[in-house]
């Protein structure tokens, strides 16, 4: 058979990159709007992180949503709105577009084919994502989720737009109906739990009636007026026997779904004594045993959590990323005007789902149990949407920020922190474990939200120093050295020679646009 | 020609001629004599085809009746039921085997499927192709997972194992065995983690109960180590309560099974692939290597097969039974066995069922080499041909035998009863996957894969039916 059904599937890539380039870093073939974007989502990204690698828990953060007032819950709505799963969101979009980039982009210089390096580069990244999630113990690790879905979707690099857009929303589709689908279980256990409970009252009533009886030996020692506090206990012991004896008991069966509610119920309540226990687990200053606290929300984040949502969320966006980078979207091949209607109509679209998450999700954190009965959608149900709409906005925000090219200075310098991006991560993550974390100096559940935000600032900006000054010397951060010689198996020379320089952002934007 | 590995089959039908010729380039490390082209290939759909059948071996408990009250019972009870002797022969021969001869296939055929293809920089690749096939592949996983409702599918964890696998195409058969045994130590390291917390519960518990013996004042921790290991004690047990109900719900209908089945199906899929991946990727890396040495290809020499056959079966089998009542012992006795076991019996698992599976596999080579039962040894290379469509049949036919929107057979049977379900699907098998052939070029769910990969309505006819027949 001559043709062969994968050219019917072939794109016309006539906006993507196709320059030849003799480097194994061919920077004229570097897109720079995907090394800002990648830039700007890897800093910003670290001010909700924070709350995690801090202490700040999932019950602090309900409460400062649900009850909290003035400036402290202003900025926290603000960023929850505009950063929460929006920068990883944007990193996954980035990392889409980068993997049509990396195929149709030619590796001169090794006779391997570019899927062979796909393959090879995801299953490093896997490995490199092991790492940060086992060693410097951070359990929201993005790469090793990046990596599988690397491998995962690289069947779609070759599809047409069309084809992706359709798979980008049956596949948000599908995680807004998966978080239906959790939100019911929570109604079905609630509705258990009733029936539980009804059984519960039957239960005292009829104990209570049997009390009452004239021959028990409580009742008569009560009529006498002899009844003492001792005996408040055999009372209740006797009423257990008489119970058991009637078959008055719960089975197990009904005491797991009476306690399986009651713990569905308190999700999104504050709890201090959970929190202080969590924060002297995580303050004790020894390694093994943080490594083995954390452990389980390590493995739970990369099994279970990726299973349930993790592969549609990630999966959404990068074909985001595909869908746009086919559609020329990171080349500049749309107007300033295209880039501002996008800009708004992401935005705006997005900030209503927001609103409407944020909205039911302080009527969650009032009263769960009220929720569940009186309302048939949960909160999280337009979250597939809200990421692609921000996503989709703040990234052509950006572009139009690279199109009008009055920020020249600035793009550049957030192209440098993305060129460094795996670098960068990697090193919030060393900072963080070791600055949280009991076995270094132990801040954990210790710093209050604004000097949260303090420490990350400080952060990004040695981050940009470095970068600027690194990419000055060097084609390409340590990391990302590492897994380019990895993936081609032999050492990359990465210095740049005497006179060469990367600063020279005029250049590098007139082959982007 | 068609090349018969309809497994993995080669991205474009002309390209058949290539597998061949990458098995007589590849396979020539130990092969003194050249094998006819289709020779090679029919032994690996042999030993599918005999890995196929033998999977329904281990499954059909769990399809047919609440398996861990079952095996309960059965072991408990006397030795010299029908009962207990089916359950010590399977286990003794099959165990764990199965699956592994069927990974081992698995790894081969990607090796097959990606060998000697030219890749020129820019165009379509092999990868590309492969990888499409994989998540298809997951898909119809899910498919039988969930919609089919076997709750203990393969395809799933084969799809996403074999998505790691391409990076290895070409290493070496040295490193393949290396990896593979990496594999396995990863995985006897991981289970050995919760069987020593579990031992040292029991330790714990049985000092505590000693200083109780002896009217010594507890300390607190005693007193938890007291209550502890009853606990585990009762949950090890399996609870007739919720035994009762399973049954009942599977005898119900397919709302019913499916509400029963989810939470479990679900667990699987994330344990499996997460927790027990090294269980599939060990016997992958070492079936890609035997491959690469020509062993599932005939390639051998008879000495060397009668030599595996040997030490295979001989060790394999003695460690096999060894194991059995190792763990029949664990199940039974969890106290007693942690007391007297400081490793458990499941270390050996991994190398106990290798050597069986090297035994399976010479002793069909050598029976296929002496043309003892060539239509036999046809049949099951037709069975393995459309294994595809075969595993799904049995998932198929098992659930509509046993589940209640079908004929509701749920733990009606037997142990070994459920034995007599497994040979009349063999035979249905091994009639219907003849006849067919002879017609298709393979099997309907191996031409729904295909041309969901293609993307393309592939050719299923055979136009010229010599041309079918001549498959062996």
């Amino acid at each position: 058979m001559a043709s062969s059904p994968m050219e019917a599937l072939t794109p016309a890539d006539e906006y993507s990159i196709k320059s030849f380039s003799p480097q194994y870093f061919p920077e004229t073939s570097r897109i720079e709007s995907l090394d800002v974007i990648k830039g700007i989502a890897l800093l910003l990204g670290l001010f909700v992180t924070v709350y995690a690698w801090g202490g700040f828990s999932d019950g602090m953060q309900y409460q400062l949503i649900g009850k909290g007032k003035g400036s402290q819950h202003i900025i926290f709505v603000a960023l929850s709105f505009f950063l929460e799963g929006k920068m990883r969101g944007l990193i996954s979009l980035v990392f889409g577009a980068g993997m049509i980039l990396f195929m149709v982009r030619p590796h001169a210089g090794s006779p391997v084919h570019s899927a062979e390096l796909m393959v090879r580069r995801n299953m490093w990244l896997i490995l490199f994502g092991l790492f940060n999630a086992l060693v410097f113990i951070w359990p929201q690790d993005i790469l090793f989720h990046l990596g599988i879905m690397g491998l995962l979707l690289f069947p779609f690099c070759r599809m047409n737009t069309r084809g992706l857009i359709i798979a980008m929303v049956l596949v948000s589709l599908i995680g807004a109906g998966k978080n239906y689908w959790y939100f019911a279980d929570d109604q079905k256990a609630y509705k258990k739990f009733l029936v539980v409970q009804d059984l519960e009252k039957k239960f005292s009533k009829d104990s209570a009636a049997r009390m009452n009886t004239k021959d028990s030996l409580l009742f008569k020692k009560a009529q006498a007026g002899k009844l003492s506090v001792a005996d408040s206990t055999a009372n209740k012991k006797a009423a257990d026997s008489l119970a058991k004896k009637a078959g008055d008991t719960l089975t197990r069966k009904q005491n797991d779904e009476k306690q399986a509610w009651e713990g569905t119920a308190k999700k999104f309540i504050y709890d201090g004594k959970a929190d202080s226990a969590n924060n002297k687990e995580i303050q004790a200053n020894n390694y093994g045993k943080n490594w083995n606290y954390l452990l389980p929300q390590i493995k739970s984040r990369e099994s279970v959590w990726f299973y349930r949502n993790g592969v549609w969320e990630f999966a959404a966006i990068m074909l985001l990323g595909m869908f746009l980078f086919k559609s020329g979207f990171f080349n500049g091949r749309f107007s300033q005007g295209q880039y501002l209607m996008m800009t708004v109509f992401g935005i705006l679209l997005g900030l209503l789902c927001g609103w409407y998450r944020l909205h039911f999700l302080n009527v969650s954190i009032l009263d769960y149990t009220v929720y569940v009965k009186t309302k048939a959608i949960p909160h999280t149900i337009l979250w597939p949407f809200e990421r692609a709409f921000l996503v989709f906005g703040i990234a052509a925000k950006i572009m139009w920020v690279i199109k009008t090219g009055l920020f020249k200075r600035i793009t550049s310098v957030f192209a440098d922190v993305g060129k460094l991006a795996l670098t960068n991560y990697l090193l919030q993550s060393l900072f963080l474990s070791v600055f949280f974390y009991g076995y270094g100096m132990g801040y954990y559940g210790r710093v209050g939200q604004y000097k949260l935000y303090f420490l990350v600032a400080e952060i990004c900006l040695t981050q940009i120093v470095f970068s600027v000054f690194w990419c000055r010397y060097f084609y390409t951060g340590p990391a990302e050295w590492l897994l380019r010689s990895l993936m081609y198996k032999k050492k990359i020379p990465f210095r740049r020679k005497e006179n060469e320089s990367s600063l020279n952002p005029e250049q590098s934007l007139k082959t982007v646009i | 020609m068609e090349t018969g590995n309809t497994n993995i089959p080669s991205p474009l039908p002309s390209a058949s001629g290539d597998t061949a010729e990458a098995i007589l380039q590849n396979g020539n490390t130990s092969s003194p004599r050249p094998v006819e082209k289709s020779d090679r290939i029919q032994t690996v759909d042999l030993i599918r085809g005999f890995a196929l059948l033998g999977i329904l071996l281990m499954n059909i408990p769990g399809f047919g009746g609440a398996d861990g009250f079952m095996y309960f019972n059965t072991l408990s009870g006397p030795h010299n039921t029908k009962d207990y002797m089916t359950m010590a022969v399977i286990f003794t021969f099959f165990d764990g085997t199965m699956r592994g001869l069927f990974s081992m296939i698995f790894g081969a055929g990607m090796v097959l499927f990606t060998m000697n293809k030219k890749e020129l920089p820019g165009g379509p690749s092999v990868a590309e192709y492969y990888y499409r096939r994989l998540l298809w592949l997951v898909l119809f996983g899910l498919f039988n997972q969930y919609v089919l409702l076997w709750f203990g599918d393969i395809l799933f964890f084969y799809g996403l194992m074999g998505m790691l696998l391409y990076a290895f195409r070409k290493s070496s058969p040295r490193f393949l065995w290396i990896l593979g045994f990496v594999c396995i130590g990863i995985g006897v390291f991981k289970s050995m983690g919760p069987y020593n917390e579990l031992r040292q519960t029991r330790i714990d518990y049985v000092s505590a109960k000693a200083a109780e013996k002896e009217k010594k004042k507890l300390t607190p921790e005693q007193e938890k180590a007291l209550n502890a290991w009853p606990e585990i004690e009762k949950n090890n047990k399996p609870d007739s309560v919720r035994s009762a109900e399973r049954i009942k719900e599977m005898r119900g209908s397919y709302a019913q099974v499916w509400n029963e089945l989810l939470p479990g199906s679900a667990g699987y899929e994330i344990g499996y692939t997460y927790e027990g991946l090294w269980d599939i990727l060990c016997m992958m890396f070492i079936g890609m290597a035997l491959f690469k040495v020509g062993f599932f290809s005939n390639q051998v020499r008879g000495s060397t097969y009668l030599l595996t056959l040997l030490l295979g079966y001989g060790v394999g089998i003695t460690l096999g039974y060894y194991f059995f009542k190792g763990i029949s012992n664990n199940f039974l006795h969890l106290g007693a066995y942690l007391d007297s076991y400081r490793v458990p019996h499941n270390i050996l698992y991994d190398f106990r069922r290798l050597l069986l599976c090297l035994g399976h596999t010479s002793l069909l080579m050598l029976v296929y080499r002496s043309k003892l039962v060539p239509w036999l040894m046809k049949a099951l290379a037709n069975v393995g041909q459309m294994a595809f469509t075969n595993y799904l049949v049995q998932s198929i036919i098992c659930t509509f035998f046993f589940y209640g929107y079908g004929f509701g057979n749920y733990h009606k049977l037997s142990f070994h009863q459920l034995y007599y379900v497994v040979f009349a699907i063999w035979i249905l098998q091994l009639i219907y996957s003849s006849i067919w052939l002879k017609y298709f070029r393979f099997g309907p769910f191996e031409w729904v894969w295909r041309s969901l990969t293609y993307w393309k309505k592939q050719p299923m006819k055979i136009e010229n039916q010599k041309v079918a027949s001549s498959g062996i």
